[in-house]
């Protein structure tokens, strides 16, 4: 122990600039920070063997004798070596087991997600199926983001989390790599300091893009592991008792074992995990592939079935109708020839007549509904006081007789919209709310109820919530409750057939289209006797 | 230039036997003196534009959707055709398909009218048309397509 020690020349190898490899060297002086370790122990002299992984320095063996020096011959020495051989060959060949053991594990949940990915299809496959994307991998949680949207399994942190740790990770250099795009950490905070948030459910991350461009991504998460070192002594109170080198770090004397608890780290990501996530992330990219495939057949089939539509409704408009024309010219010759006194006679051809006409009507409403659902919509930023007083002139046959008033309280505001549509759906509410209505005095009141005022909004469906309310109101017979329902349904009408001046019963179910096809919502608030009032939102976001 | 052309013709066409009666009917009440011819076909039209004893009508009335060559193609056909295009071609069709109506406007219909399903509107429709396009419109020298 009290050997001196003599100072290597050189320290750096001058052919190659770096310090010069001490690794198979076989006899060499012991650092003084261990010497010192031991001086304290009382150690006088002692023999050391290293324990190897496959990869790393594993364990030693130390010897320690306290009664002076100690010599001990080479056979021993020999001996020992050998020992510490055996010792490091059984770790080797118990890590590889362990290894294997592992690997198998991994490579059998990759065949499941195979076989369930093939018999599911969709990336659903991967975080709803048994197993799932986790399983095999001691991951805490793993999530998925495609098609904007992340699928998620397990203990993930929460979307917009995920969302900020995406825009992060995409525009780290690891995932532009070309060979190999990858990040792996396991102490994510140390990265990204936002992951101290979360750090609980992922302090270890493994994440993979799915895709070249775009914010395509797989992650696998690890909780925080309280890692429990045992420390020498407190690293974090160091002694200020100098040492026999000087006031330096050095050892401390006691032994007393301290524990101290590591934040923000995860246990670390085997190059075997890596591995098998690479795998899993060619099986994704492979699901990705044949869902576009899929969407792209679906949408194949949606222009056929809706080209197929526009077949069916032109049959409608023009084969059904032609024959009806028909049937109403030989009614209207057998009515101009029937006896004039044959009134029971004339009652059933004019039925006839009556019969064709409304079936046209229908027709009509029938194809109209089939091409308000699929015309495109043209979208501009529209002055709905114009749109309005459009609609009030086009309904104004209804208006005129001067006991009938359309009343805006205030200026609607602009709207981003399609302006011939809005007007078709206000012009609906508006010959509604002058139809159904029995008071001498028809009173429609329309209006809005901006999206911040602090206005009770009576109905008002969730997907409203946040939207201008654009609202119709009227004096008139109101609806029953029961029915509230029904008013929207295709042809439904809740009065006989010629009542409140007859209709097909087409308007409602066309101004729920448009509200629709303009990504709103529409509905009512009425009882008998009290008026009704059309609710309506136009989500007036461009884009949307 | 036949002497026997001096009543002027006009060409119907279609396919339905209780439409071409309306029209039939809305000739006498108009009291339009003119030889109907019809067609029941755009293809028939074409022929009896065509040939050697070609029809030179003062307008041609055309349903949209006949047989074979339909009433579309019958009408694009008529309009790029430099002998041809200076003809009356009014649309008379069940259809009020926009696509329709902006096909035929494109293709150089000079009218485009949908057929009522009442009878009595339907016969008065035709009677206005037949009095306008014979009577009150003004043609370049009989249909200018006289050579």
């Amino acid at each position: 122990m009290d050997g001196g020690l003599a100072e290597l020349v050189p320290l750096v190898n001058p052919d190659t600039g770096r310090p010069l490899t001490m690794t198979y060297c076989a006899l060499r002086g012991a650092s003084v920070m261990y010497t010192e370790y031991l001086k304290n122990m009382k150690v006088t002299a002692g023999l050391t063997m290293p324990i190897r992984g496959a990869e790393e320095l594993w364990g030693l063996i130390a010897c320690h004798h306290c009664a002076g020096p100690k010599f001990i011959p080479y056979q021993v020495r020999a001996a020992c070596e050998f020992l510490a051989q055996v010792v490091s060959l059984q770790y080797k060949a118990a890590e590889d087991r362990e290894h294997l053991v592992y690997q198998l594990k991994l490579d059998d949940v990759h065949q499941r997600l195979v076989a369930q990915a093939a018999q599911e299809g969709g990336l659903s496959a991967m975080t709803d199926g048994k197993p799932v994307l986790l399983d095999g991998l001691a991951a805490g949680g793993a999530a998925l983001y495609h098609s904007d949207r992340w699928w998620r399994v397990g203990t993930t942190p929460t979307e917009p989390e995920l969302e900020a740790l995406g825009e992060w990770l995409v525009a780290r250099p690891e995932f532009t790599s070309v060979t190999r795009p990858l990040y792996v950490t396991d102490s994510l905070g140390r990265d990204y300091p936002a992951a101290a948030a979360f750090a609980d459910v992922a302090s270890g991350l493994l994440a993979f893009p799915l895709s070249r461009t775009g914010r395509n991504l797989m992650l696998w998460f690890r909780p925080e592991t309280i890692h429990t070192i045992h420390w020498g002594g407190n690293p974090h109170d160091k002694p200020t008792v100098p040492g026999p080198y000087g006031p330096r770090l050095t050892p401390r004397a006691s032994f007393e074992l301290f524990t101290e608890s590591v934040r923000g780290q995860s246990l670390p990501w085997t190059s075997i995990e890596v591995e098998a996530a690479a795998r899993l992330r060619v099986l994704v990219m492979e699901l990705v592939v044949s869902r576009a495939e899929r969407l792209a057949d679906l949408n194949t089939d949606l222009t056929r079935s809706n080209e197929e539509l526009d077949a069916f409704a032109y049959v409608a408009s023009h084969d059904l109708k032609e024959p009806l024309r028909g049937i109403h010219k030989y009614a209207h010759q057998l009515l101009e020839d029937a006896a004039v006194a044959d009134t029971e006679h004339r009652k059933k051809l004019d039925g006839l007549m009556r019969l064709t006409v409304r079936m046209d009507g229908l027709l009509d409403s029938l194809l109209h509904f089939s091409r308000v659902g699929r015309a495109a919509l043209h979208r501009e930023d529209t002055d709905l006081n114009e749109v309005l007083a459009e609609a009030v002139e086009m309904v104004g046959s209804r208006t005129a007789d001067g006991r009938s008033e359309v009343i805006v309280l205030r200026p609607l505001p602009r709207v981003w919209c399609d302006r011939v549509r809005c007007r078709e759906v206000l012009v609906n509410l508006l010959s509604n709310a002058l139809k159904y209505n029995d008071k001498p005095e028809k009173r429609i009141e329309v209006g809005y109820i901006d999206r911040n005022e602090n206005h009770p909004r009576p109905g008002c469906p969730g997907e409203a919530a946040g939207h201008t309310i654009f609202y119709v109101k009227d004096n008139g017979i109101g609806i029953c409750a029961k029915h509230h329902g029904q008013v929207f349904k295709m042809f439904k009408r809740l009065h006989g057939r010629d009542e409140y001046g007859g209709g097909t019963g087409a308007g409602l179910t066309i101004v729920k289209r448009l509200v629709e096809r303009h990504r709103g919502q529409v509905w009512l608030d009425s009882a008998p006797g009290t008026g009704t009032t059309f609710y309506f939102t136009l989500p007036c976001e461009k884009g949307a | 230039m036949p002497a026997a052309s001096k009543l002027p013709a006009i060409i119907i066409v279609e396919d339905s036997d209780e439409d071409f009666d309306t029209v039939v009917q809305a000739v006498r009440k108009a009291g339009v003196v003119a030889e109907v011819r019809r067609a029941t076909t755009g293809g028939g039209c074409l022929d009896l534009l065509r040939g050697s004893s070609a029809v030179r009508p003062a307008m041609v009335l055309m349903d949209l959707n006949t047989p074979g060559t339909d009433g579309r193609e019958a009408l694009a056909t008529i309009k790029g055709d430099d002998a041809l295009k200076l003809l009356p071609v009014v649309v008379f069709s069940t259809s009020s398909d926009p696509r329709d109506l902006t096909f035929c406007y494109a293709a150089g219909a000079n009218a485009y009218h949908v057929k009522p399903v009442r009878y009595p509107d339907h016969l008065q429709l035709v009677v206005e048309l037949l009095t306008y396009w014979l009577g009150r419109v003004v043609l370049p020298d009989a249909g200018g397509t006289r050579s």
